[in-house]
C-alpha cells in the first residue's frame, strides 16, 4: 500500500501504478441541486506516464484534477497517489502531499504565481524548507528556467512576461520539487498551436528527465501527440480515447 | 565544442552565485511591501496605534508632577515660629517640632532651615570711629542661619564655623547689605539697640562677605539681601543676653518635597498637614502654611485630569486596535491571493501563516520606533512652548509604567495581527472551495443581542456618576478605583457595537438614480461589509466630540489658572488624541473604502463594459461613504456627549463656556466632516481608463 513503486498500492491495483483511482465519484450541492461532476471513475496512472484528459466543459475534468492535487475531497470511492489514499488523508499529509508528491499549472497560469516576486523567486518559493542549501536550490532553479527558456528573463516579474512565458514559468514553478506527477490544467488553452507545441517539447523533455508523471486536462486533440495516452470524460464518465486522440506510447512525440 | 561547453557552464556558475537568494524571512517582507501604499498606510496606523496608548498616559504623567513641584514650589513652605529666650529653648522648640513634623507626615515634610533672629541693631562705630550717616540712619537684624554655608557663595573672608565661641565675636552679612552700609571686611562694627545712641552695646568684627546662591532658594524665609547680620548659635544667643528690645524669635522652616510627596496620595499628605498644624499650634507659637488647601485642590484637579486623559486613552487604545483590525484585514484581503497560492503549493497553515505574520509584525517593529519617537518629539515640543509641563520631573516609575503599557500594547497589537494572519493563512485558492457565506442573522437575534450590549454599555458608561460609585472608589483596594474610571471606555464600545448591529445604514440612500440604486442594493445586499468602518468611525467622532467639549467646558478656569500644568496636560492630551485618533479613523475609513472601490469594480465589471460609466460606479461608492459618514456623525456625537458627561471634570457651564463648548464641537464636528469628503473622495477615485477585463490592468 505505502511503496507504489513496483507495488501495487491495493488489491486489483496496475503494478507500478503511480496513480490508482477507484469508484472515484464526486458531486457539488445537495438534493435536487445536486450535481454529479464525477461518476465510477476507474483509472490508473503509470510512473513517468503522461495522461491527457478531454471532454467538453463541465464534464468533470478539473474536478478530477483538483481531487488528484488534494484541493477537493472525493463524495466516495478511493483515490491513492505514490502512496497517499487521498479519501483519508489528513490535513498535514494533504500539506505534504501537495508539496512534494504534485505539481499543479494552472488554466490561468497568473493564479498560481506570486506577482510580486520575479522568475527566479517563484521558482525557489516551493523549495523553501526542503533543506537544501541556498546555492543549491538557485542552481536548481536556474537549471529549471534555462530547460523552460526562461534564462534571460530571471528577474523579471511575471506581468513583465508574456503569457507563453507566464505558462513556463508556472510549469518551472510546478516542477521545482520534483514532484512524482504534474497536473496541468488547460495548459496550451491561451497560446497559439506552434507556441503551445515549443512548450510541450520542452516540458516533455524535462519530465522525461525527472521521471516525473503528467496528467493534462485540455480540450485541444493535438496534444495528444503529447502524451502516451489519452481519456475522455464526458458527464463524468471517463472512457478511453478513440484511436486517432490516443497514439499510445509509440506515437509519443517528446 | 568543450570550450564552448566550459564557458557556458562558468556563465551559468556566475549566475548561479550573483543570484540574490530566497529565505522564508526575505519572502515574508516582500509579499508585506508588495503593495507599498498599503504597506505605508499599515505602517502609519500601527505607529499611531502604538504611541497613543503610551503618549497619554506620559502626558498624564509629566503634567500631574510638574502640577505638583508648581504647586508646592508655590505653596510647599510650613513654618512655625516661637519667641525664645535662649540656646536651650531653642533647642528644645526644635527637637519638639521635628520630632511631631516627622511623626505626623514621614518623609512628605523635610526641615527646610532653622533661624533665629534678633534686632533691630544700629551702627554706632566703625572700626573704633563714629559711624556715617549711612550705617548710622539703618536698622539690621541680627540673625542666625543654620545650615547657611550651602546656601551661599562666600565672596570675601569666610563664613567662621557654627557653635564656635569665645574671643571675638565673628560676624558675615550679604555683600550687597555690606555695599549699601559701606562697610568692608576686617571692619570691626559696633552696634546699640536704639537708633541715636552714643555708646555701643555690642562689637562684632566683619568677618566674610556672601551672597544667595539662588534667590528663589526657598531656604530663605525673608529677602536674602536684607541688612542682616548673621552669626554662629553660640555667639547668637550671647547676644540675646544683651536684651535686644525685640527678643529673639526662632523660625522653623519645612518643605513638602515633590519627590517625597507621591502625586496620587496629596490628599493625605493634606490630611496630614492639618492634624499637624492642629497640633503644633499652642499660643505662643505661630504657623504660616497654605500647603493642605493647595494640596486637596490639586489632588482634586489631578484626579478629575488623570481621570480624563485615563479615559481617553483607554478609548484611544481600543480605536487603535480597531483600526489596526480594520486595515490589518484589507491588507492581508490584498496579500490573500498569495497566501492562498503558498497554501495550494502545499505550505502547512502553520508555515503561511508564519509567513503573513512576520511580514505583519516588522511592519509593527518599524513603526515602534516612529512611534516612540513622535511621541518623544511631542513632549519635547510641549515642553520647549512654556507649556509648564516638563519631562523633568518624570520618577522611573512613570517611564517604566508608560513603558509597560506601551509594551503592553505592543503585544496586544501583534496578538491581533496574529488573529488576522490566521485568518488569511486558512484561505483556499479558489474561493468556491471555502465554507459558504455566513447567511445574516435573524433580525430578532440582533436586537436581543444589541439590547443586551446596550444595556450593558448604558450602564458602564453611567457608573462613575452613580452615587453609591463615589464611596466604592473612596474605600475600594487600588486598581479597582482605576478600573471604575475606565467604565466609560467600555460603555462606549458596547453602545457602539449594539447601534452597529442595527443601525440601518441605507437610510441615507435615496435610489432614484443609477448610484443610488447601486449603492442601496450593497447595503441592501450585505449591510454588514460597511459595519467595521462605521464602528471605527462612530468611535472615532465620539472621542472628537469628547476632546472637543473636555476643551471647550473643561475644569474651572480659576481652578486650572492655579494648576497650569494640569490644564495645559488636558488640553495637550485631548488636543493630541483626538488628532491622532481622527487621523488613525480617517486612514481606515480610506482603506476600506479604496478596498471597497475596487470590489465594486471587479463586481461590475461586466455592466461597466456594456455602458455603465465609471462616474455612476464611483457616484455609488459615495453615496454608500456619506451613508457611513452620515450615520458616524449623528451616533457618534450623541455617544460622545454621553461619554463626556459620564467621564469629563465638567464645570458648572456657564453662558460663555457653553458657546465656546458649542462653538469647540461645531469646529470640530466640521473638520471632521470635510476630512472624511477629502478622505472619501481620494478613496473611491478610479483611474477612467482601467479595463474592467484585464486581470493585471485592475486599479
Amino acid at each position: 500500500m505505502t511503496d507504489v513503486f513496483g507495488q501495487p498500492a491495493f488489491p486489483g491495483a496496475m503494478p507500478g501504478a503511480l496513480a490508482e483511482i477507484r469508484e472515484l465519484s464526486h458531486s457539488y450541492g445537495n438534493g435536487p441541486n445536486q450535481v454529479e461532476a464525477l461518476r465510477h471513475v476507474d483509472l490508473d496512472v503509470l510512473i513517468g506516464e503522461r495522461l491527457a484528459v478531454m471532454g467538453r466543459s463541465g464534464s468533470g475534468k478539473t474536478t478530477l484534477l483538483n481531487i488528484l492535487a488534494g484541493l477537493e475531497k472525493p463524495t466516495s470511492g478511493r483515490v491513492v497517489v505514490a502512496g497517499h489514499d487521498l479519501t483519508r488523508i489528513g490535513r498535514r499529509s494533504r500539506e505534504a502531499y501537495r508539496r512534494r508528491t504534485i505539481g499543479y499549472v494552472w488554466q490561468q497560469s497568473e493564479a498560481g504565481l506570486l506577482m510580486g516576486l520575479t522568475a527566479l523567486q517563484n521558482v525557489l518559493v516551493p523549495m523553501l524548507g526542503d533543506g537544501s542549501s541556498q546555492l543549491a536550490r538557485i542552481d536548481a532553479a536556474v537549471g529549471l528556467l534555462d530547460a523552460l527558456r526562461l534564462g534571460d528573463w530571471l528577474y523579471y516579474t511575471p506581468d513583465q512576461l508574456t503569457p507563453a512565458e507566464m505558462q513556463r514559468l508556472a510549469v518551472a514553478v510546478a516542477l521545482a520539487n520534483r514532484p512524482n506527477l504534474l497536473l496541468a490544467d488547460e495548459l496550451t488553452a491561451r497560446l497559439d498551436w506552434p507556441t503551445a507545441r515549443e512548450l510541450l517539447g520542452d516540458m516533455g523533455a524535462l519530465l522525461g528527465n525527472l521521471g516525473t508523471a503528467a496528467i493534462i486536462v485540455t480540450h485541444d486533440p493535438r496534444v495528444a501527440r503529447y502524451v502516451d495516452r489519452t481519456i475522455v470524460i464526458r458527464d463524468g464518465i471517463a472512457t478511453a480515447a478513440a484511436g486517432e486522440l490516443a497514439p499510445g506510447p509509440q506515437g509519443r512525440q517528446w | 565544442m568543450n570550450a564552448v561547453r566550459a564557458e557556458a557552464n562558468r556563465a551559468r556558475d556566475a549566475r548561479v552565485a550573483e543570484a540574490p537568494g530566497l529565505t522564508r524571512a526575505k519572502l515574508a517582507w516582500l509579499l508585506a511591501t508588495r503593495r507599498p501604499g498599503w504597506a505605508v498606510a499599515l505602517w502609519l496606523c500601527l505607529a499611531g496605534a502604538i504611541a497613543m496608548p503610551a503618549l497619554l498616559p506620559l502626558l498624564d504623567a509629566m503634567a500631574v508632577r510638574s502640577g505638583l513641584a508648581q504647586t508646592l514650589a508655590r505653596d510647599g513652605a510650613l513654618t512655625v515660629e516661637q519667641n525664645v529666650s535662649d540656646l536651650n529653648t531653642f533647642n528644645k522648640f526644635e527637637r519638639d517640632v521635628d520630632g511631631r513634623v516627622a511623626g505626623r507626615t514621614g518623609s512628605a515634610l523635610v526641615p527646610l532651615a532653622a533661624n533665629a533672629t534678633v534686632g533691630p541693631l544700629h551702627v554706632v562705630t566703625v572700626g573704633g570711629a563714629p559711624a556715617g550717616p549711612a550705617p548710622a540712619q539703618q536698622a539690621l537684624t541680627a540673625a542666625y542661619l543654620d545650615h547657611l554655608a550651602s546656601h551661599v557663595t562666600v565672596d570675601a573672608g569666610s563664613l567662621p564655623p557654627d557653635a564656635l565661641g569665645g574671643g571675638e565675636t565673628a560676624v558675615t552679612m550679604p555683600q550687597a547689605a555690606a555695599d549699601r552700609l559701606g562697610l568692608r571686611l576686617s571692619d570691626r562694627v559696633c552696634f546699640d539697640f536704639t537708633g541715636g545712641a552714643a555708646t555701643p552695646r555690642w562689637c562684632a568684627r566683619i568677618v566674610g562677605f556672601w551672597q544667595p546662591l539662588d534667590l528663589k532658594d526657598p531656604y530663605w524665609g525673608q529677602p536674602p539681601n536684607s541688612l542682616q547680620l548673621t552669626m554662629g548659635r553660640f555667639d547668637f544667643f550671647e547676644l540675646v543676653k544683651q536684651h535686644p528690645p525685640q527678643g529673639p524669635t526662632a523660625r522653623l522652616r519645612y518643605w513638602a518635597s515633590s519627590d517625597a510627596v507621591d502625586p496620587g496620595k496629596a490628599a493625605v499628605v493634606a490630611d496630614q498637614v492639618r492634624r499637624l498644624t492642629a497640633e503644633l499650634k499652642t499660643p505662643d507659637r505661630r504657623l504660616t502654611t497654605s500647603l493642605a488647601p493647595s494640596l486637596e485642590s490639586f489632588h482634586t484637579l489631578q484626579v478629575q485630569v488623570s481621570t480624563a486623559i485615563h479615559l481617553f486613552a483607554a478609548a484611544m487604545t481600543l480605536l487603535g486596535l480597531f483600526v489596526v483590525a480594520l486595515v490589518g484585514a484589507r491588507f492581508l484581503d490584498r496579500e490573500a491571493h498569495e497566501l492562498a497560492v503558498l497554501r495550494a503549493r502545499g505550505w502547512p497553515s502553520g508555515r503561511v501563516w508564519r509567513t503573513a505574520f512576520s511580514g505583519l509584525a516588522a511592519l509593527t517593529l518599524c513603526a515602534l520606533p516612529v512611534g516612540v519617537a513622535g511621541g518623544l518629539l511631542f513632549v519635547a515640543v510641549l515642553s520647549l512652548i512654556g507649556s509648564g509641563i516638563s519631562p523633568g520631573w518624570l520618577h522611573q516609575e512613570d517611564v517604566t509604567g508608560v513603558a509597560a503599557a506601551m509594551v503592553a500594547n505592543l503585544v496586544g497589537l501583534l496578538a491581533l495581527l496574529g488573529l488576522l494572519a490566521a485568518g488569511a493563512a486558512r484561505r483556499e485558492l479558489d474561493p468556491s472551495l471555502e465554507a459558504p457565506f455566513r447567511s445574516a442573522r435573524a433580525w430578532w437575534r440582533r436586537a436581543g443581542t444589541a439590547l443586551i450590549l446596550g444595556l450593558a454599555g448604558m450602564t458602564e458608561l453611567a457608573l462613575p456618576r452613580l452615587p453609591w460609585t463615589s464611596g466604592l472608589v473612596q474605600h475600594a483596594p487600588d486598581p479597582l478605583p482605576a478600573l471604575l474610571g475606565l467604565a466609560p471606555t467600555v460603555g462606549l464600545i458596547l453602545l457602539t457595537a449594539a447601534i452597529v448591529q442595527l443601525w440601518p445604514l441605507g437610510w441615507a440612500v435615496q435610489p432614484s438614480s443609477v448610484a443610488g440604486a447601486l449603492a442601496g442594493w450593497q447595503l441592501k445586499r450585505s449591510p454588514e461589509q460597511h459595519a467595521a468602518a462605521t464602528f471605527v468611525m462612530i468611535l472615532a467622532v465620539a472621542i472628537g466630540v469628547f476632546a472637543a467639549i473636555g476643551l471647550g467646558l473643561g475644569p474651572e478656569p480659576q481652578v486650572t489658572s492655579h494648576q497650569p500644568a494640569l490644564g495645559a496636560g488636558l488640553g495637550a492630551g485631548l488636543l493630541v488624541g483626538t488628532v491622532i485618533a481622527l487621523a488613525l479613523a480617517l486612514a481606515a475609513f480610506g482603506l476600506h473604502f479604496r478596498s471597497a472601490a475596487r470590489r465594486r469594480f471587479q463586481e461590475y465589471s461586466g455592466m461597466l463594459a456594456h455602458g455603465l460609466a465609471i462616474a455612476d460606479l464611483t457616484r455609488s461608492v459615495a453615496k454608500e461613504q456619506a451613508s457611513v459618514t452620515m450615520s458616524a456623525l449623528v451616533v457618534g456625537s450623541l455617544l460622545g456627549l454621553a461619554l463626556a458627561v459620564a467621564g469629563l471634570p465638567l464645570a458648572r457651564p456657564t453662558g460663555l463656556a457653553l458657546q465656546l463648548a458649542a462653538a469647540s464641537l461645531a469646529s470640530a464636528l466640521v473638520c471632521l466632516l470635510l476630512a472624511m469628503l477629502i478622505a472619501g473622495s481620494v478613496a473611491r477615485r478610479l483611474p477612467i481608463h482601467a479595463n474592467p477585463f484585464d486581470s493585471q490592468g485592475q486599479p
